[in-house]
């Protein structure tokens, strides 16, 4: 894992680039990313004593373990720093005739050299990179699904990027204040879209999009999409044809993993995705060490499965128990990492288990994460298909009764289905409409408005979020089938908003770990894509080929466990027995009042409620709470009393 | 001509005490309903559920909240948004239930 930088100043505003001035500002950038790897390196490109005029862009980035993560071609003055994992370096290696002990880095140097941007559509992994080329033009680039992070800000005085928002903030780039319409947005749909970020004026590069900064403008340039059209789905394809191309494409990627990646561990849930992937993988390596995390309270545990899956596939299991107290204590350390706030608390404990994992020796872990979203295991799909059914027959009495079996521990069978119909029933009327999948769950997040201040709410009143997101979807959205489309919106806004950049990236980065994610390998997520409906989601069972495929690799009670959902503790964790300090003082009614993204009246007598709760809290008021109490960190911890910058480590110039 | 009267005093007497009654109840529920949920702009007519003003688990506890403060049981076939789903119809439906 490395973290790369850089940025390129506007004469006149700014000074131009000598190694004086920049080293400062580059060397504070990495230090504040300096959980992500060592020694740091820098290159001022193109170099001043070779350049006609100055240098134009100054680059740096750390080492990724003991592969430098910047190259500079000394012949064309090319730069590229790197952060990722190219999983099959041997084909690339091979195609751009370059030696067994190439970079990454020089890799990508020389293949953007050849092909340009074309390069990336042969590159298999995650990534987020930086290339300075001949033409001086600077190129930030990201891979299709997002499991790398990349950040940029653009004003009068230049143009900075790196892997991290801290970092701008460090290099004196930007000055720290939140976007509240970022805020906005992630009460709705978890996370800020169109490439926003909590914080102004930065923003994050889409997945799957270039950004090309040439004489001092932005162009955006989009090189990879899923095509989850209609025409693209193999309708005709058998259930063993299925399971014999993903077996072949499954094994493939984890073997390539099992190659490439150094120091390899895996995360086990108990859950079937990350089940799959460590049978398979502990299959191919003939020792695999995996490593879990458990809870206190049971309704959030899952070590039971773990410990049989572990026992079952022969793998070399590790568990973390991870208290409530330590959830509650771990929170403001996750919010840091993650510049995010976030609805439910499973970030903290991740944290943990991250560094825990990185404390035996582990760089580079495999995870299921992508399975749910690209072969429908979230209830999100069942619920489209049960509303699109619904849909052609809304007076029926008898379809709306599938949501009791649809959520059997919300405790909607005891809901009779006229109310079933009242919450269910929204936006039936037009099963056309672009948001038709997600509207239910975006009103139920969308809950938590009811505890903004009114100064925020007025704030933000003008800017819908809807209209945001919708803005960021390309033109071929409006025609893809309603299943496409809820797939679609699922991957623009929970997996690359929320859990890849929070869970799935920032809380390894905390660990110095590289992520391995064969379910988010492009030629997976692509074979998905075409898969007929019938073999993700047969009647209500979800992902349904992974089932089957599970047969051949995980015990029964794995294979056909329903989806049960990695959450922790969030109101026994702030304020339960043992409350963190930090809630007393940043939950205060002062504290909120300074903030002023919440209203603090109600939420004091809402925690108030909270204290006194006699039993669990519902789903919404745990996530009301945690919104609350990460919107308070991110504040505290980013605008109103950052921590002192860490000693800027001496720059390695090339 | 003085019973006719005494007839419409007592019927007018009788309208205010219902509409007093009936406006306890509303003020009883809407601040049960401030107090639990959060929420403190909702119109009368307004359904609880797609306003977002109530969630689905909150129907449940509205319905408790009913039962015990009116002294009475909401039978399954009474669970109908007619009954439940905004205030006016929950006023509605606990001065027929209390009737």
């Amino acid at each position: 894992m490395a973290s790369i930088a850089g940025f390129c100043p506007s004469p006149p505003l700014s000074p131009p680039l000598e190694k004086a001035s920049a080293e400062p500002r580059l060397a504070n950038m990495l230090a504040a990313m300096s959980h992500r790897g060592s020694t740091p390196m820098a290159a001022l490109l193109p170099p001043a004593d070779l350049a006609s005029g100055l240098p134009t862009v100054a680059l740096a980035a750390g080492y990724m373990g003991q592969i430098p993560a910047l190259y500079v071609d000394k012949a064309s003055h090319m730069g590229v720093a790197f952060s990722g994992h190219l999983h099959n370096m041997e084909a690339l290696l091979a195609h751009y005739g370059c030696p067994p002990q190439t970079s990454t880095a020089q890799l990508v140097q020389r293949a953007f050299a050849q092909e340009g941007l074309a390069c990336t559509q042969r590159f298999l992994g995650s990534f987020a990179f930086a290339v300075c080329d001949e033409k001086q033009r600077l190129w930030l680039v990201r891979d299709g699904v997002g499991a790398c992070p990349l950040f940029y800000a653009h004003g009068p005085e230049g143009f900075a990027f790196a892997s991290e928002i801290k970092a701008l903030f460090a290099g004196k780039h930007l000055q720290p204040k939140l976007n509240l319409h970022a805020i906005n947005q992630s009460l709705r749909f978890w996370g800020p879209v169109l490439g926003f970020s909590h914080f102004e004026g930065a923003f994050a590069l889409l997945p799957g999009m270039a950004l090309c900064l040439d004489k001092g403008k932005l162009h955006m340039h989009r090189c990879w999409d899923v095509n989850l059209s209609q025409e693209n789905i193999c309708t005709q394809l058998s259930e063993e044809q299925a399971l014999q191309t993903l077996d072949a494409l499954f094994r493939d990627t984890v073997s390539k993993y099992l190659k490439t990646a150094p120091q390899l561990g895996a995360f086990l849930s108990g859950g079937l995705d990350s089940s799959l992937v460590c049978a398979v993988a502990h299959r191919q390596a003939g020792k695999l060490p995996t490593f879990s995390v458990a809870f206190e309270q049971a309704r959030f545990d899952e070590s039971e499965y773990q410990q049989r899956v572990a026992k079952a596939i022969g793998t070399e299991h590790r568990t973390l128990l991870v208290t409530d107290e330590e959830i509650g204590a771990l929170l403001p350390q996750a919010v840091v990492h993650a510049e995010h706030m976030f609805l439910r608390s499973a970030p903290a404990p991740f944290l943990a288990l991250s560094r825990w994992v990185a404390q035996h020796g582990i760089q580079s872990v495999l995870s299921g994460e992508g399975a749910d979203e690209f072969f429908w295991g979230y209830d999100i799909y069942k619920e489209t298909v049960l509303r699109e059914f619904w849909a052609r027959f809304p007076s029926s009495s008898i379809r709306p009764k599938l949501f009791a079996r649809l959520y059997p521990y919300l405790s909607l069978s005891e809901l009779p289905v006229e109310m079933l119909q009242s919450f269910y029933g929204i936006g039936l009327d037009k099963p056309k409409a672009w948001d038709f999948s997600h509207q239910i769950r975006w009103n139920n997040s969308g809950r938590i408005a009811r505890f903004l201040s009114p100064a925020f709410t007025q704030a933000t009143a003008h800017v819908s979020p809807e209209d945001t997101l919708r803005q960021s979807l390309p033109p071929s959205f409006e025609t893809l089938p309603t299943m496409g489309k809820a797939q679609y919106l699922e991957m623009r806004s929970m997996l690359q908003n929320y859990l890849l950049p929070i869970q799935g990236e920032s809380m390894l980065a905390a660990g110095a770990l590289q992520g391995c994610f064969p379910f988010m390998d492009r030629r997976v997520v692509e074979f998905a894509a075409s898969l007929p409906r019938r073999l993700k989601l047969l009647g209500l069972t979800e992902k349904y080929l992974l089932r089957r495929y599970g047969q051949r690799w995980v015990p029964p009670e794995v294979y056909q466990r329903p989806k049960f959902p990695y959450r922790a503790p969030i109101v026994e964790a702030l304020l339960g027995k043992a409350p963190p300090p930090w809630v007393q003082t940043l939950l205060s009614k002062e504290a909120m009042e300074t903030v002023g993204v919440f209203d603090a009246d109600k939420c004091s007598k809402f925690m108030a409620k909270l204290r006194t709760l006699q039993k669990p809290p519902s789903e919404a008021d745990a996530m009301a709470l945690n919104a609350l109490a990460t919107t308070q960190l991110l504040a505290w911890h980013f605008v109103l009393s950052p921590p002192p910058p860490p000693p800027p480590p001496p720059l390695l110039w090339l | 001509m003085g019973e006719p009267l005494s007839i419409l005093t007592v019927s007018f007497a009788f309208v205010l005490e219902k509409t007093s009654y009936m406006d306890s109840i509303r003020s009883t529920i809407r601040s049960f309903i401030s107090d639990t949920f959060f929420v403190d702009d909702f119109e009368d007519g307004a359904s609880f559920l797609k306003s977002g003003t109530i969630d689905s688990t909150g129907m449940m506890e509205l319905v408790n909240f009913v039962e015990q403060s009116f002294g009475f049981k909401v039978e399954d076939n009474e669970l109908v948004p007619e009954n439940l789903d905004s205030l006016d119809n929950l006023v509605q439906f606990i001065s027929r239930k209390k009737s």
